[in-house]
């Protein structure tokens, strides 16, 4: 094979898919895009995360990934709310936190590009600005959620999902199995399910079971990336290199490439959850059409996030049964996630004992998680109080919520940014780095969307 | 010079030895020891104690069981059942673990057990009537037959 390319990418999960969205229809008709995927397209091959591809110094803190074409999106629940504005701008509108170095307007239009592809489903109105309208209508409400409508008009929405609620070309509609982490019909938007014609463009060769061990640099440019393929390492060079893998091999990456920045895999964070289970009172609940009906605002955006974190209320579907005679249905289970703040006591490094492993350290999230989590007990009945209660069950907190963010930050200063707000190195610059890594916060709303959107937004100006 | 016991140390020491001795016993005959049974007797326990009132069948339940603990996606709450288990007598025959801390987490486990058996049977496709036989069909598995949830309204 050649090894010389226009451009390498690392990874085909959601930033590698939708690198090669946006770029395919600018690029030369005479183009040479690698990219190299460590694992393979047999599902049955695919690798969960384990100590055999990281090592877990902090183990009561587990991460969750998947190696295989595709990645991420074969196990993610198609969760895609958008971020808020103020999430972008917390320092300087709360005094918390970081501020992203673009705002939500900025992202907007490819936010919209981004809903269009997975064909998410979403409410009419919507919690954030939007120039268009979703590209599927809203999923079925269960009973409790109307209460809730009822009483919060604004503030609670059925969930913006990538879970079909009419079929697409390629996806039957979501029929509420409540399995989403591998969804048995494909009614789940996954890159294999929607964008697997990116990979059959002639310009782009995918290579399988190749795994990216380094860039290769020279003179302050990248030259290359340097990969293991059947038990050989080769040297592909390219132009332009895009690691699109997620935030702990991302920082690993660059670390192994000799790319060091003191904040380099540092800030490695997450949300965080508490779980109500919630026993009703007369109500039946479970009439949605799929495995999370709805999101609530409620606790998300104001002045109490100068003092403790957003929250985003995630009212879900999955079934399961009161154990009363005759009151089947009557409970229903939500979710409370929390935002966290960024911490370099919580890294990505080279490990010391396996450099060919990384490894990742978390300590705990932040007081300010914390003292939100703190407050639920006050705020539940109040804001639980349009449904009949019989009893609350508090949980939590939870582990994290499979999400892996922060450690290769955007930002405009080279001082405290490994990239730039179009994903390029600060001082490579001819690498990008996309995905969850660049995140300089970890606000409440799931992650894969904006990861998606931030993609189409960098790839844009190239 | 060969100290003699008193009566009471006595009495004392053979009563503990007769519980620990009947202890023993019952541990063996009951199947406490063995780890399966006494997680198969914790999941029917919750049938006796909870679903009392409904129509199964006793074979039918265990063939429920069985299938529950030998099933693919539950390899990983086997460890949580088996921590309960150990307090089997206390969970089978008495209400006091509900009166604890660990009132949640009781709640939990039986709600799991009983949301697998209903849909693994014909109680809500056949409208939740509690006069009417419950039948054990299949094990509830979403992965192998999608679309099934009995609540799911997708229309």
């Amino acid at each position: 094979m050649d090894n010389t390319f226009d451009i390498i990418v690392v990874g085909s999960s959601f930033a590698g898919s939708f690198f090669l969205h946006g770029y395919l229809p600018k690029a030369r008709k005479d183009a040479r895009i690698l990219v190299l995927e460590r694992g393979s397209k047999d599902s049955g091959l695919q690798q969960w995360a384990s100590e055999k591809t990281f090592i877990n110094r902090t183990p009561e803190k587990p991460w969750a990934y998947v190696i295989g074409f595709g990645g991420g999106s074969n196990a993610w629940w198609a969760c895609t709310p958008r971020m808020m504005p103020n999430d972008f701008k917390l320092k300087s509108t709360y005094g918390v936190g970081v501020d992203w170095p673009l705002t939500y307007e900025e992202l907007e239009p490819y936010y919209t590009e981004a809903e269009k592809v997975m064909a998410v489903s979403g409410p009419d109105n919507s919690p954030y600005p939007r120039s268009q309208p979703y590209p599927q209508p809203p999923h079925r409400f269960s009973d409790p959620d109307r209460l809730l409508k009822a009483a919060y008009p604004n503030q609670h929405f059925p969930q913006a999902t990538a879970r079909t609620r009419v079929a697409t070309a390629n996806r039957p509609p979501c029929c509420g199995s409540a399995v989403c982490s591998a969804c048995p019909i494909g009614a789940k938007f996954t890159t294999i399910n929607e964008m697997s014609h990116l990979y059959k463009d002639p310009r782009v060769t995918l290579l399988l079971e190749a795994q990216a061990l380094a860039v290769e640099t020279a003179a302050g440019q990248a030259k290359g990336v340097r990969y293991l393929k059947d038990g050989v390492e080769q040297i592909a060079k390219a132009d332009l290199v895009v690691l699109g893998a997620n935030a702990i091999f991302n920082p690993y990456l660059l670390q192994r490439s000799s790319l060091d920045h003191p904040l380099l895999g540092k800030r490695l964070s997450e949300q965080f959850s508490m779980g109500v289970k919630i026993y009703l009172d007369g109500v039946d609940n479970f009439q949605g059409s799929t495995s999370i009906n709805a999101n609530g605002y409620m606790l998300y955006d104001g002045p109490h996030r100068s003092q403790y974190a957003a929250c985003m209320i995630e009212v879900q579907n999955v079934p399961f049964v009161r154990v009363d005679k005759g009151r089947w249905r009557q409970v229903c289970y939500m979710k409370f996630i929390f935002e966290d703040l960024p911490n370099e006591k919580n890294y990505v490094t080279v490990s010391a004992t396996n450099p060919n492993l990384p490894e990742t350290v978390h300590k705990g999230f932040s007081a300010y998680t914390q003292r939100g989590m703190d407050t639920l007990p006050d705020v539940l009945p109040k804001i639980l109080a349009p449904l009949p209660i019989d009893r609350l069950d508090i949980s939590g907190p939870s582990h994290g919520e499979a999400h892996i963010l922060g450690t290769t930050v955007m930002g405009n200063d080279s001082a405290t940014a490994i990239v730039d707000k179009h994903m390029i190195h600060h001082q490579v610059r001819n690498l990008m780095v996309l995905g969850g890594s660049v995140f300089p916060s970890s606000a409440p709303a799931n992650p894969t969307l904006t990861l998606s959107a931030l993609t189409l937004w960098a790839v844009d100006r190239l | 010079m060969k100290r003699k016991m008193s009566r009471r140390a006595f009495i004392i020491s053979s009563t503990v030895g007769i519980f620990a001795v009947a202890t023993g016993v019952w541990s063996v005959k009951s199947g406490y020891l063995n780890t399966h049974d006494r997680m198969t007797k914790t999941i029917f326990a919750v049938f006796e104690k909870r679903l009392s009132y409904l129509k199964w069948d006793k074979a039918q339940v265990m063939s429920f069981i069985k299938d529950f603990l030998t099933h693919t996606r539950n390899k990983g709450y086997l460890k949580k059942i088996q921590r309960l288990s150990f307090f089997y007598p206390l969970y089978a025959h008495t209400n006091w673990l509900e009166r604890t801390s660990f009132a949640g987490k009781i709640r939990s486990f039986e709600e799991r057990i009983v949301t697998k058996f209903l849909f693994s049977t014909n109680f809500f496709r056949e409208g939740a009537d509690e006069t009417k036989q419950v039948k054990y069909l299949s094990y509830y598995d979403p992965y192998k037959m999608p679309c099934q949830n009995p609540f799911a309204q997708w229309q």
